[in-house]
């Protein structure tokens, strides 16, 4: 029973951190403002472009659709990165990043606002916009993974990018602790990203700082873009 | 990186800790353990903790308060201490395997030696741990009963926001320094807190007590 109740906890605990993960400085809109619609592109339907425009908002529904499969398939049907791990290989993949064991001053540097030195780029994830309780790391020797750690060092949560980054488009795969997908997403560009969960399921696209889901109606903003 | 989440929505598997957050309360144990190098003696390269946020302290800046804000400010204190004990609870329960939310003695040392002293490697060695256990032990005893001589042998989350809310006052004193009494200033200094942490692991009453139970009336 003991044991039982156990896991209960432990799984509990996996279960919500996606939520856990949520960024402070994301702000859902249902109770903040009516959603509204600005910057508005209008152009052709194919996104893949040499120059890509936003059109979400002004196509079909039906289009709409097919964009979401066309890029549902490009992310977990064509894609030629690995996207699934065993627990064993991803621990063995990234068993120097489990911990980090300079999470003092990495935590204090991002915390003073250090986005960059010789040998990383870092991201900063406060509580309120007040307190960091996580950062991020992406080393510059291995540019393609970015690495979520709390504030004693431990890894919550590890980006994968395709081979192609930073050139767009490429896709990026987040997983947890355990190497269990929670989110991928699929870089058209700086200014366009289409982001499912790790069931395949739409969740919205962001254009800049908005995200807009499957109806077109706006649901999120963030202030890191 | 992927600069952003999927959920604004932050829960608590605790039932009795709903408003905590573990991250949060991981943060806030970390910036607290790097707060003093010794018992007393403070890290000189330690960060303070705000445990209000910027309004608050805007608000608390602005000359010829009006009672309702006044009012506001003392609620927003209280909120921000409640939730941040709660989340450093959550934290150690996590930690220490807890189920209630609801810290017994048993789970506060294990999760002090590791978390506070085991940077000195404590637990190889026994002399010094012996001293170590008898120092959580009065710290235990004195943030389970709120500063009072008895309490239930558990750290719950009013106990825990006693505790906060303790280590967010300061003593106000006039110019021959008298002990006037409390004032909140909603930050937690490295210095401020060695010496609160140095009296919290002392045996008997002192003024860390004094303001536990300040704190524990003032928040029920």
């Amino acid at each position: 029973m003991k044991k039982f109740l156990l896991s209960i906890f432990l799984f509990s605990i996996l279960a919500i951190m996606p939520q856990a993960f949520a960024i402070e400085d994301i702000v859902s809109l249902d109770e903040v403002e009516t959603p509204t619609v600005t910057e508005q592109v209008p152009v052709k339907p194919t996104v893949l472009t040499a120059e890509v425009k936003f059109d979400w908002l002004d196509i079909s529904q039906a289009q709409r659709d097919e964009n979401i499969d066309h890029f549902k398939n490009l992310l977990f049907e064509d894609n030629k990165s690995q996207i699934y791990f065993t627990k064993d290989e991803f621990n063995k993949k990234f068993a120097q990043y489990k911990k980090d064991k300079d999470f003092k001053l990495h935590y204090m540097l991002t915390n003073n606002g250090v986005t960059e030195d010789e040998e990383a780029k870092y991201c900063a994830f406060y509580y309120k916009k007040n307190t960091l309780v996580m950062y991020a790391i992406q080393y510059k020797n291995n540019p393609t993974n970015a690495f979520y750690y709390t504030a004693f060092g431990k890894l919550y949560y590890t980006d994968v990018m395709s081979d192609g980054y930073p050139e767009f488009p490429y896709t990026s795969m987040q997983y947890d602790r355990k190497g269990q997908l929670k989110s991928a997403i699929y870089f058209v560009s700086k200014d366009i990203q289409y982001m499912f969960d790790a069931d395949k399921k739409f969740q919205g696209i962001w254009y800049k700082d908005k995200m807009y889901d499957k109806n077109g109606k706006q649901t999120l903003t963030r202030t890191n873009w | 990186m992927q600069n952003f989440g999927q959920n604004t929505q932050r829960t608590s598997i605790l039932n009795e800790l709903s408003n905590g957050n573990v991250e949060l309360g991981e943060a806030f144990a970390m910036l607290l353990n790097d707060m003093v190098v010794q018992s007393g003696i403070t890290n000189p390269n330690a960060e303070p903790f705000d445990v209000v946020p910027d309004s608050w302290r805007k608000l608390a800046d602005k000359p010829n308060k009006t009672p309702d804000e006044i009012k506001k400010l003392d609620e927003t204190f209280k909120e921000e201490v409640r939730i941040l004990a709660e989340s450093y609870l959550l934290y150690i329960a996590r930690e220490t395997r807890n189920l209630t939310g609801k810290i017994d003695y048993a789970q506060y040392e294990a999760y002090l030696l590791k978390y506070r002293f085991g940077r000195y490697d404590v637990m190889n060695k026994p002399e010094y741990l012996n001293k170590v256990k008898v120092q959580i032990r009065n710290a235990f005893n004195k943030i389970s009963s709120h500063g009072e001589t008895q309490g239930d042998n558990l750290i719950d989350k009013n106990d825990m926001a006693a505790f906060i809310f303790a280590l967010s006052t300061r003593s106000k004193r006039d110019a021959n320094n008298n002990f006037l009494g409390f004032e909140i200033n909603g930050l937690i200094k490295p210095e401020e807190y060695a010496v609160s942490e140095h009296d919290l692991f002392e045996a008997g009453d002192n003024l860390f007590s004094i303001k536990l139970r300040v704190a524990y009336k003032t928040l029920n």
